[in-house]
Order: C-alpha cells, then structure tokens, then sequence
C-alpha cells in the first residue's frame, strides 16, 4: 500500500454509486487532487464529516489504479457559517468552484491553499462581496492571470481620468490606445484604485473600504469578463447565487 | 465493426443507457438475459412497461404512485397540517419506516445544486408553496440530505416559506453531517424527526 498525507480543502464531492463520493480536493501540498472515499453517505462512516465541501481536513491517500482513496481523513476546521446561511453557502461554493475552474490537477500552489482557507473563515466577518472581488484578483494573481492595472497594456503611458478594460489586451488601456481597439470596458480611475488595494491589502483590512456601488459594480463587471476571457466559460455557482438574490 | 446482432446490440445499447452500467455491465447483463429462460425476459420486458405506464406522480405530493392522489395522502389518517418535505422518493420510504410520522409528505424530485447549476423550476416547489395556501398547513418539516445540495435545498426553501407565516423546521439531531437518509438506520430517523428544530 502506498499511502501519503495532505491537509486539503474539500472543493466538491460528488456522489457516485450508493454512498461513494468522488471528492475535488484543494491540498497544501499537491494542489488540486481528485480522490474517491468510499461509503463516505454511511452515516456511521467516520470520514463523513471530513468529506464534505468546505471542510479542511487531513487526509490520509492510498493511490489507486485510476484515482487516489481516501483511507482516513481527520477533520481540522468545519466553517460551520457556510453550511447554515443561504448567501454564505453560495459565495462559498463560487470560491470552490473558481479554485477548481482555474487550477490543473496536480500542480501545488499552496499559497491558493492559504487564500481559500482564510477567506472560507471570514465569510461572514469581512462584506462578502468585497471578499469575494479580493479573492478573485489575489486568485487571477497567484495563478499568472493577473490584469495589468498599473498603465496601459498597449503603449505603457499613464491611464489617465477615464481607463479601458479590455480582456483581449490583459488589462486596462489608455484612453487613446482605447480608441484604436473594439470593445472594451469604460470605467473609473476608484475603480481601478481600489481594485489595486484588493490585490495588496491583507483580506482582514477589507471592511475598512468603503467603495461606492458604481465602483463596486464595475470591479465586477470587469474581474468577471476577464475570468471568463480566460476560462471561456460562466461558473455554475454564480447561477445559484443569482436564484438567491446574491450575485453583487 | 459489429461484433452482435441487430437485436442483441440494442439491447446492449439500451441497458448502457442506464445509470451506473457501463458497457461492460451491459454485455453481461444482455447475456444473462438471453440465457436464462424466455420468461426472464419477458416478465423483466411487462415489469418495466407497467410500471412505466401505470406510475405517475401523486397531483398533491408528487410521490410515486398508481392513482392520482398517493395512498399516504388520500389517507385520512394522516395529518394534513405537517409537511415533510424530502428530495426523492426513496427519501420518503425511508422516513415511512419509521413509523413515527404521522403528517404527510412533500417530494421535490431533486434538490438544489449549487456547484452543478441549478433549475429551481425544474423542483416541485411551486407546488408546495401553493400548498401551503389557505392556512391549513401548520408545519413544514425539511428533511433534505444533511449535505451540501441538501442544505442549499432547505435553507432556500425556509426563506420562502417563512414569510408565509407557516412554522418551518429541519431534521437535525442525530443525523450525522453528510449521512443520507436512506443510509440511516430507523433508530437515527427517528431520533433525528424528533429533534427537528425551527429555521
Ligand atoms: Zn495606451
Ligand atoms: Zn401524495
């Protein structure tokens, strides 16, 4: 038997056969792993808990011919909140599925591992949607997909009073730069600011920002066209969370 | 290339169709069948064209059932003011076997994903809340799966129903977290019914 310990994140656990589960699991260690636990919708099952989406547990893996078995999996933090609030069950399973969406089996990142932890623990704590725009830039950055926010992608100048999202270019345009290219998002300087504060400031400051719903509305508007510039697909969860009146 | 016949490819093709059988499954399957004695077949043939015929869904409860009305809620013993409310058929036998309920029931033929995208309109809850129209019902007991799915399904369902001014609780006690209800044993049921708790 060969077996291996990882301290994961539950990302998705999918119910296969009678009460197995194939589990997506976000480790410190390895990065992302998919893993079946068997017999894991047994009530006396003592992985049970530990298998469930959002739960960060140690596991102990037995590799298999086709996927990794869970063989133990001792449970660390439940973040009992995202199980019993509608809205905080929802942004969760957002940040899980993004993790998911933008990460390759196999590959460790364990500072995404960190990310992910930290903000399952404050959903709740710091104004969600704020986590949540935080979460995906400081995501997009780890990850190499960052949007360039500083000047603009195409001619290097300064952004000036009215910059231009373009998910084709990889960030934000100058005005004139703007002008030359289809398409393209107008939006504020605050907006680009704040944006750079999410990128910098520790998830724990964010209740102390304040921006206005414009500038809420554009970060957005613009993290979620480029997410999906680059994953070419919409997240599920956002479906859910529209359904519940959540999706700010 | 075919390697079967006609008839024996489809029927392998058919049975492939089926949740949980690969094609491996299928072939042995298909050959069990056409091995064993006719009537094998042909009775499997009458079941399955039966009951597909003949079941349909209760118009008050939407269980499965051989009438228009299931026999749980054309049974005048049953309470009508409590509403357990369950995500599968399957859900509700195993609450029946516990003897201990004595309401009726409500299935929602799914439950809420919101990892897999969800279709709430695909779930019958437009039918439970109008239901709970005309004040009758006292009660809606939820008691989806404790997991993820079946958490998402019932807090959903109190922020609806609360407003109604109909008292909504959850089956809680004694269920382990993740457990499916048709795992449990009817001890656990039981104790888990009687320790539901308001949402
Ligand atoms: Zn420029
Ligand atoms: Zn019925």
């Amino acid at each position: 038997m060969r077996l291996y310990k990882v301290s994961a994140l539950v990302l998705k656990a999918v119910n296969i056969r009678e009460a197995d589960l194939i589990l997506t699991l976000f480790s410190r260690e390895r990065g992302k792993i998919r893993v079946l636990a068997y017999g894991a919708c047994k009530p006396g099952s003592r992985k049970r808990g530990a298998v469930q989406p959002f739960s960060c547990a140690n596991f102990l893996l037995c590799r298999g011919r086709d996927l990794d078995t869970v063989s133990q999996a001792d449970l660390q933090e439940m973040f009992p909140a995202l199980r019993e609030r509608l809205d905080l069950l929802g942004y969760a399973s957002y940040l899980a599925e993004l993790v998911d969406a933008f990460t390759a089996e196999g590959e460790a990142a364990p500072a995404v591992f960190e990310l992910l932890q930290q903000s399952f623990g404050l959903l709740g704590h710091i104004q969600t949607a704020l986590l949540t725009r935080a979460f995906e830039i400081k995501l997009l950055t780890l990850l190499g997909y960052r949007p360039c926010l500083e000047s603009c992608v195409s001619c290097g100048g300064a952004l000036g009073g009215e910059p231009v999202y373009h998910a084709g270019a990889g960030g934000m345009l100058c005005p004139r730069c703007a002008a030359l290219q289809h398409g393209g998002l107008r939006c504020r300087r605050g907006t680009v600011a704040t944006l750079r504060l999410l990128l910098r400031w520790d998830l724990r400051r964010l209740n102390r920002l304040r921006p206005d719903d414009a500038i809420r509305r554009e970060m957005r508007q613009i993290l979620r066209r480029h997410m999906e510039y680059h994953l070419e697909r919409r997240m599920k969860s956002l479906q859910f969370l529209r359904l519940i009146g959540e999706d700010y | 290339m075919r390697y079967y016949a006609g008839p024996v490819a489809r029927l392998i093709d058919e049975l492939a169709r089926l949740p949980g059988i690969g094609n491996k499954t299928a072939q042995r399957l298909a050959f069990h069948l056409l091995n064993a004695p006719p009537e094998a077949a042909h009775n499997l043939a009458r079941a399955v064209t039966e009951a597909r015929d003949s079941v349909r869904f209760c118009k008050i409860c939407a269980n499965l059932t051989d009438s228009e009305v299931c026999q749980i809620c054309a049974d005048p013993g049953r309470d009508q003011t409590q509403i357990c409310v369950v995500g599968e058929p399957k859900d509700l036998v195993a609450m029946e076997k516990t003897r201990g309920y004595k309401g009726v029931y409500h299935v929602l033929q799914g439950v809420l994903s919101p990892l897999n995208g969800v279709d709430a309109d695909s779930l019958t809850i437009r039918q439970l809340l109008a239901r709970l129209e005309g004040g009758r019902v006292r009660e809606v007991i939820l008691a989806t799966n404790p997991n993820v799915e079946g958490d998402a399904t019932a807090l959903y369902l109190a922020r609806l129903i609360k407003p109604l001014g109909v008292k909504v609780t959850r089956i809680a006690h004694g269920l382990p977290v993740g457990a499916h209800l048709e795992y449990a044993d009817e001890m656990t049921l039981a104790k888990a019914l009687e320790g539901r708790r308001e949402v």
